[in-house]
């Protein structure tokens, strides 16, 4: 079992039509996630890597979003291709998503507790008053002093991180398979940030979890990640181990995204921020995404789109310069 | 919460006092009842005793001074033209208008949320179009001549339904479907536009992902949300029927208080529009307590202010 893949992406492709133009969103992701591992998919915003996640939840909104292409397998089932229904039966009992603004993503009208017990009720595994124990034995699981008590209370009567704790008590209520964090710590200051952290890989490991884990933090990366996805312009353009990725990138954007942030170990101590902004994704360049943005890229970087390159056993990038970047890095 | 009621109340009281002032004397600038009342060829003595007997004949200040110190007393006088306590004349009308009301009311509410969700849940689509088209239309179109249309049509014409006046079930249909129009139409686009905002909302994306139907996620999730402002929108209308439809209840010789009250403005009988005035608008000061209060039941973010 534990060779196959909880989850398997293949190939997925995202546009959204708006009345103008086609926005690339994604453009041929492909990652696996296998039981007890944390995938973290690392990117800027506008990358892709939210939309992908909601493609995975079937989430989007069509139209404007269509799934142009690409295959979503869990645990062997095609979920693009299943009735929405038999998917949302899934959603919550198999696969649970944790969102990035948890003021936002929680009901302001319903107390919390009522909407944590709402996942017994909605998969019929308790109701009424056995439901509404369960969710004061969550909130009291993750970290929430006075769980009886703060069960009938309000989102807007939480602290960040007491919200984002209890997003994570209804991503974990069912024990489900697979968790997909949102930029679960974005909207956190950095002491809590660390707490929610620690709180999602201590339960992500008791219950043996696989967990996909979207962010734009390379220290969130480095610290909960196994393996690691960077994305840009919606592709995957790097993958490996976080280890081997972090320390010797063979993509010059994750080289780009390496020296643009302060690390305690950095050799030349001089930050170097990435030039550009992030490309318009309904006009995408042409060959590799980035080369406008690229301090090694030549002739062919703007005329051919780079194949997917071994760096290092279980490394790949999508770069045609790998070699000078691997030994510039 | 008492504390709320309690400066709500005074609020109301003062609004009341206020309008009890301006509707005494607006009222009596409409001239001398006397003329209306007694015969053309009524000799001079007996208009100063008409006159003397309804207190007419003292200044407007003093006759204000008398009706406080009745009013205290619970007594609003008798209607000029009914020779009964106005106060009865009101409290005899009003349920009919309260139910017509009542009735036109929630059918609009509950006809516009499931038109305006179901709107918003595919905007754009067939249904959207059409509901928002039916929804403009309603809005927009003038209430006296749908009404009189209607009567023509249904009553004059095919002879379904009477033209006026109150029964059972078929003297009903058309001033409700006459009164739902533009209490329906509004409310569709303020449904349809709140639910747009709460479908496309991360809590609704949350509920999703928990897994919970498509059903629930609409009519649970997301109208719970957008009931706020409906309450707002149907409050602000219901006060607009229960002071009563003046236009409606005329063109339907429908026996409610607003058009008791036309009748006693032609006719300056000031005791009744002066009572019907009162009953009103101490009805509107409780629904907007209700309304209050029903903002308080929805919206936890106010309970806790």
């Amino acid at each position: 079992m534990r060779d196959q893949p909880v989850l398997d992406v293949d190939d997925l492709r995202v546009e959204f039509r708006t009345g103008r133009e086609t926005i690339h969103a994604v453009n041929g992701v492909s990652f696996q996630v296998a039981t007890g591992e944390t995938a973290a998919i690392l990117g800027e915003s506008g990358s892709g890597k939210s939309v992908t996640a909601a493609a995975i939840m079937r989430l989007l909104q069509s139209p404007p979003a269509f799934v142009t292409g690409g295959a979503v397998r869990f645990k062997g089932k095609d979920v693009l291709a299943m009735p929405i229904a038999d998917w949302r039966d899934s959603c919550g009992r198999e696969v649970a998503m944790v969102f990035q603004d948890a003021l936002m993503s929680l009901n302001p009208v319903f107390s919390v507790g009522w909407q944590i017990a709402e996942l017994f009720r909605a998969h019929s595994i308790a109701s009424g008053r056995a439901a509404d124990e369960r969710a004061v034995e969550l909130l009291d699981r993750v970290g929430i002093p006075d769980p009886a008590r703060r069960a009938k209370d309000y989102t807007h009567q939480f602290s960040g991180g007491m919200r984002q704790r209890v997003m994570i008590a209804m991503a974990i209520a069912l024990g489900p398979d697979l968790l997909i964090a949102d930029e679960p710590t974005t909207a956190l200051d950095v002491t809590v940030q660390a707490q929610i952290m620690e709180l999602l890989e201590g339960l992500r490991e008791e219950a043996d979890m696989a967990m996909i884990l979207i962010t734009h933090d390379l220290g969130v990366v480095a610290d909960a990640a196994d393996n690691v996805a960077v994305m840009y312009a919606g592709r995957v353009v790097e993958r490996g181990p976080v280890g081997d990725v972090l320390r010797r990138p063979g993509h010059a954007y994750t080289l780009a995204l390496l020296d643009s942030v302060p690390r305690v170990q950095s050799k030349g101590g001089k930050l170097r921020p990435i030039v550009g902004s992030p490309p318009d994704l309904a006009r995408i360049p042409t060959g590799c995404a980035f080369h406008p943005r690229c301090r090694f890229a030549t002739d062919i970087c703007r005329r051919e789109a780079p194949p997917a390159v071994a760096v290092a056993p279980g490394c790949s990038a999508e770069c045609h310069h790998v070699e000078r970047v691997f030994n510039d890095g | 919460m008492a504390h709320f009621l309690g400066r709500r109340a005074l609020h109301s009281g003062i609004a009341l006092i206020g309008l009890i002032l301006a509707v005494f004397f607006l009222v009596r600038l409409t001239g001398d009842p006397t003329a209306l009342y007694l015969p053309i060829d009524a000799s001079l003595q007996t208009r100063i005793e008409f006159a003397k007997k309804h207190g007419f004949d003292r200044p407007a200040t003093e006759q204000f001074l008398v009706f406080l110190k009745d009013v205290s007393e619970g007594d609003l006088g008798y209607s000029l033209r009914k020779q009964r306590p106005a106060m009865e004349l009101v409290l005899e009308a009003y349920p009919t208008t309260l139910a017509l009301a009542g009735v036109a009311m929630t059918l609009s509410i509950v006809l516009a949320v499931i038109v305006g969700a179901l709107a918003a849940y595919r905007p754009g689509g067939v249904f959207d179009r059409v509901g928002s088209m039916a929804s403009l239309a309603g809005a927009s179109a003038p209430d006296f001549w749908v009404a009189i249309t209607g009567i023509l049509v249904f009553a004059v014409t095919l002879r379904w339904l009477p033209t006026s006046g109150t029964g059972d079930l078929p003297y009903w249909i058309l001033p409700i479907v006459v009164l739902m129009l533009r209490p329906f139409g509004l409310m569709v686009q303020v449904v349809r536009a709140s639910m747009l905002g709460a479908l496309s909302s991360a809590y609704v994306k949350t509920a999703r992902a928990k897994g919970v139907g498509e059903t629930a996620v609409i009519f649970v999730h997301a109208l719970r949300n957008a009931s706020l402002s409906v309450v707002t929108v149907a409050g602000d209308l219901t006060v607009g029927l229960i002071n009563g439809a003046v236009i409606v209840e005329t063109v339907f010789g429908w026996p409610g208080v607003g058009k008791l009250m036309i009748d006693s403005v032609i006719q300056r009988d000031f005791p009744t529009v002066q009572a019907a005035v009162m009953v009103t608008a101490t009805a509107i000061f409780l629904l907007n307590i209700l309304i209050d209060l029903l903002y308080v039941a929805l919206d936890p973010r106010i309970r806790h202010q």
